[in-house]
């Protein structure tokens, strides 16, 4: 992983199109200002870490799928009546 | 036809390169690029998505309009480039379901929906832009709503 050192209101430039700036500093947390073209994606890492711990759950689940034929059923009824 | 190990049929006949390839890894499974979308035999509009490569991996997957009427899929112009749509391409997308033990509280994932170039049978798990989609939407919330009143 390469380390730089910046202070506030310093960037650096990614791919000669990305700035990634350094807005504020204060005691636990930063905040960044990001100027990339529209295709690039950015999102908070968390968003991807909870798709995989849903990905992984969902990979786990789904024997139960005979028992979620009698709730559809039950709810379409319900839903008619 | 061929035969292909499933988690939830065991072997079954598809026909044949009928799998469609992940060009992005459903995320935390990078060891599975190809699948197979299996229709589930007595759940109409509910299907697996069974890996190729590994027999115990499948997921269920479903159309999300099914449970929230007013779900929109947005992905971006990346996205459209994994998928080499060009004009006249179809989409289907579908959310992974997760049902638990009590399948009452099944969930699905529409943070990260499953979109497919059906002409080119080529797939990705996107991310979609909407922040307030939640990767545990409940599908059934009314239906617990009404037990506990």
């Amino acid at each position: 992983m390469l380390v730089l050192s910046r202070k506030e209101d310093e960037s650096i430039i990614i791919n000669d199109n990305i700035e990634i700036k350094i807005v504020s500093l204060r005691q636990d947390q930063v905040k960044l200002g990001i100027v990339a073209p529209k295709e690039v994606k950015i999102y908070r890492k968390e968003i991807y870490d909870e798709i995989q711990k849903a990905n992984i759950a969902a990979a786990s689940s789904g024997g139960k799928v005979d028992k979620l034929k009698d709730i559809i059923i039950s709810r379409k009824k319900k839903e008619t009546e | 036809m061929e035969k292909i190990m499933t988690r939830a049929y065991g072997e079954v006949e598809v026909p044949e390169n009928s799998d469609i390839v992940f060009k992005k890894e459903i995320f935390g499974f990078p060891s599975s690029k190809h699948y197979y979308l299996l229709e589930m035999k007595d759940l109409p509009n509910f299907f697996w998505l069974q890996s190729k490569e590994e027999e115990d991996l499948a997921f269920v997957v479903v159309d999300p309009r099914m449970f929230k009427e007013d779900y929109e899929l947005s992905f971006d112009e990346s996205d459209r480039e994994l998928l080499e749509l060009e004009e006249g391409d179809d989409i289907v997308d579908f959310v992974i379901a997760n049902i638990p033990e009590d399948p009452a509280d099944m969930t699905i994932n529409i943070l990260g929906p499953v979109i497919i170039n059906v002409n080119k049978r080529l797939a990705i798990q996107a991310v979609s832009s909407k922040n307030e989609y939640t990767t545990r939407y409940p599908v059934f919330e009314k239906h617990r709503m009404e037990k506990v009143v």
